[in-house]
């Protein structure tokens, strides 16, 4: 079962179980859960975030909508998720968007 | 006629006299002058249509088929006109007439089947057997004799098939970035700042950053920055700021002190005139081109400047040095990087300020030795690409109070000269004596016995001659936490190792083409070595 799930952890101690082909959309939690990389993170399955919940939360939403739309082409997409993106997190989820690589 | 011959057969109007004249010259409009009627079958009914041979009309007594006899189909009184033009030529008959190529238009040519004369128009046909035919024969053979002249085809080649595979990359698949989707909300509710939330000062910048990175700092999302309360600002790409964001920023960051700003090409002295209102002390431009002297002048008058630092402006010239001097006596830091009328001449007014850190580089017009003069109190020197200073200038340079010294690109400096400077010059922190190509084992020992214990960044990239027995001294200097060999043919994995082992504090080596060096090249937790060709292969 944890082979297909891993486990995101916020700085504010909320934990998301997401399937792993969701976090491996990111860049650096594609690096952190690489097996070969003999990370703690790649063992347990487990990845610290150092990011606020509700963050974290916008970000693994955005991963499930680019998995989702992975080989759609851009001009197919109608759905749009800055409609999701509340601009009242917009500046911090930037910075979080930036560490993730997403 | 010429209708006729656009093959309605049917139906017809009547032709002008004019019509007429100019179908018997050969002459026809070219676009059509009615829209009705596109029959194709010409052939039969042409000769009932088209010009018919006057059955009563006598040839020329000399024999000679002249368009006189050849009438347009509808008006079959022959027209005096027509006639005298068409013999106007009459001197033409006595030429040699060739059977074969075809003449001029308005020449008379005989005709290849029955050798009557007759005159060549834009119609006149090719016999099939060789020569050309005049009109009746045209008939008797069935050929139309007002066929349009076929234009021949040229055949057009089929589109190369390009050799290599382009691959298309317009075809984008995937949703945006996360990052691309927040720069849009950003910018989306740029007007009400509050909304979007505050995330601190050290964020702000680090914002700044992600932003300038994609060159999505516009005029919009630049008012982001903008703050009465801030001291300092940074942006990273100006590339996209208008004259106006300049004015904005003037007017919304009252309190500057600090102002860097990076490929503000855009910036213009008017905007720079607005800048300098603010209480700056330091001050730094990358590519200030269009800023004129109006614009430098109003900065260095408001502003109590400590810190004077441009790269790339080619109208910043003497007399605004001058102009500097006068208003900034007490400049700490200057830099005149690649400056288009920097030359002997700035020299010694340079030389006359009080400065703890200097950057002259790339000047367009080479500096030379004689006219080099520094100002005493320099602790942080770096002259980058002067082809033309020698060993010379090393006295000068020995003499200051330097902790940091940056000699890149000149490739007239020898490993003895150097090798001098370091006897006198010691305790240096940061040296980069980039790309002395002449330079090798003397000049690093001595640097090494001088600053071993305080050197923490050192680059000899380029340093090619360097032995490695040399470079083993470098373990030497054990507060190291920056060394770039690139380029220095003889560093293997052991020195590499040695390093390791040395300097406890190091925390990047760059190897760029130190191709000794193999996939076992030690490492060391929080070390980074950057450039092991192996690596990348």
């Amino acid at each position: 079962m944890s082979g297909d799930f891993v486990k995101l952890v916020s700085a504010d101690g909320y934990t998301f179980v997401v399937p792993r082909n969701v976090a491996l959309q990111s860049g650096t939690l594609r690096s952190m859960l690489d097996p070969t990389g003999n990370f703690t993170e790649a063992e347990t399955n487990t990845c610290h975030i150092q990011y606020r919940g509700v963050i974290v939360l916008k970000v693994i939403e955005y991963l499930a909508y680019k998995l989702q739309y992975l080989d759609t082409s851009s001009d197919e997409i109608v759905e749009d998720f800055s409609d999701r993106v509340d601009p009242y997190i917009a500046l911090e989820l930037l910075t979080a968007s930036d560490f993730l690589e997403v | 006629m010429s209708r006729a011959r656009r093959g309605t057969g049917a139906v017809r109007g009547p032709a002008s006299a004019l019509t007429s004249f100019l179908a018997g010259l050969g002459v026809q409009p070219s676009a059509p002058l009615t829209t009705w009627g596109n029959s194709t079958a010409i052939n039969g009914q042409l000769a009932a249509d088209g010009p018919v041979i006057d059955p009563t009309a006598e040839l020329d007594p000399a024999g000679a088929v002249t368009a006189r006899n050849v009438e347009a189909g509808p008006s079959t009184v022959a027209d005096g006109k027509r006639a005298r033009s068409a013999s106007m030529n009459s001197d033409d008959l006595d030429a040699p007439v060739q059977h074969d190529s075809l003449q001029a238009v308005g020449e008379f040519m005989t005709c290849a089947e029955c050798d009557k004369q007759f005159t060549v128009t834009a119609y006149t046909k090719p016999r099939p057997k060789g020569g050309h035919l005049c009109v009746p024969c045209c008939y008797a053979l069935g050929i139309d004799p007002f066929a349009k002249a076929k234009v021949k085809k040229v055949a057009k080649k089929a589109p190369q098939k390009e050799a290599r595979t382009v691959k298309r990359f317009e075809d984008r698949r995937g949703a945006p970035g996360l990052g691309d989707i927040c720069i849009q909300i950003i910018g989306k509710y740029i007007e009400d700042v509050e909304q979007l939330g505050d995330i601190g000062h050290v964020n702000m910048d680090k914002v700044c950053r992600i932003i300038s990175r994609g060159r999505l700092l516009t005029p919009e999302t630049a008012q982001l920055f903008y703050a009465s309360d801030r001291e300092e600002l940074v942006m990273y790409d100006c590339t996209r700021l208008v004259h106006e964001s300049y004015l904005a920023m003037a007017n919304l960051c009252p309190n500057l002190y600090t102002l860097r700003l990076h490929y503000c090409g855009q910036l213009t002295t008017d905007a720079l005139v607005h800048i300098s209102r603010l209480p700056l002390r330091i001050i730094e431009l990358y590519g200030p081109f269009l800023v004129r002297e109006a614009g430098w002048k109003a900065l260095f008058e408001n502003c109590n400047l400590e810190s004077f630092l441009i790269t790339q402006s080619p109208r910043f010239d003497l007399a605004l040095l001058e102009n500097l001097l006068a208003q900034c006596p007490q400049l700490k830091h200057l830099r005149l990087d690649e400056i288009g009328k920097l030359d002997n001449a700035f020299l010694p007014l340079i030389a006359q300020f009080p400065l703890i850190s200097l950057d002259i580089s790339s000047p367009t017009h080479h500096l030379s030795d004689e006219a080099f003069v520094l100002p005493s109190t320099v602790q942080s020197l770096t002259l980058l690409d002067h082809p033309e200073l020698t060993d010379e200038i090393l006295p000068t340079i020995a003499k200051l109070p330097l902790h940091t010294l940056k000699l890149s690109l000149m490739p007239e400096l020898t490993d003895a000269g150097v090798a001098t400077l370091f006897q006198t010059l010691t305790n240096l922190s940061h040296v980069d004596l980039e790309k002395g190509h002449d330079l090798a084992d003397a000049a690093l020992i001595s640097l090494i016995e001088s600053s071993a214990a305080t050197l923490t960044t050192l680059s000899i990239l380029g340093w090619r001659e360097v032995s490695s027995d040399a470079l083993a001294h470098l373990t030497r200097c054990v507060k190291l936490t920056q060394l770039n060999l690139g380029w220095c043919r003889q560093v293997t994995d052991f020195l590499l190792k040695d390093l390791l082992d040395a300097c406890p504090d190091l925390n990047t080596i760059y190897v760029w083409g130190c191709n000794q060096l193999t996939d076992a090249a030690p490492r060391r937790r929080g070390v980074k070595i950057v450039g092991i060709e192996t690596h990348s292969l």
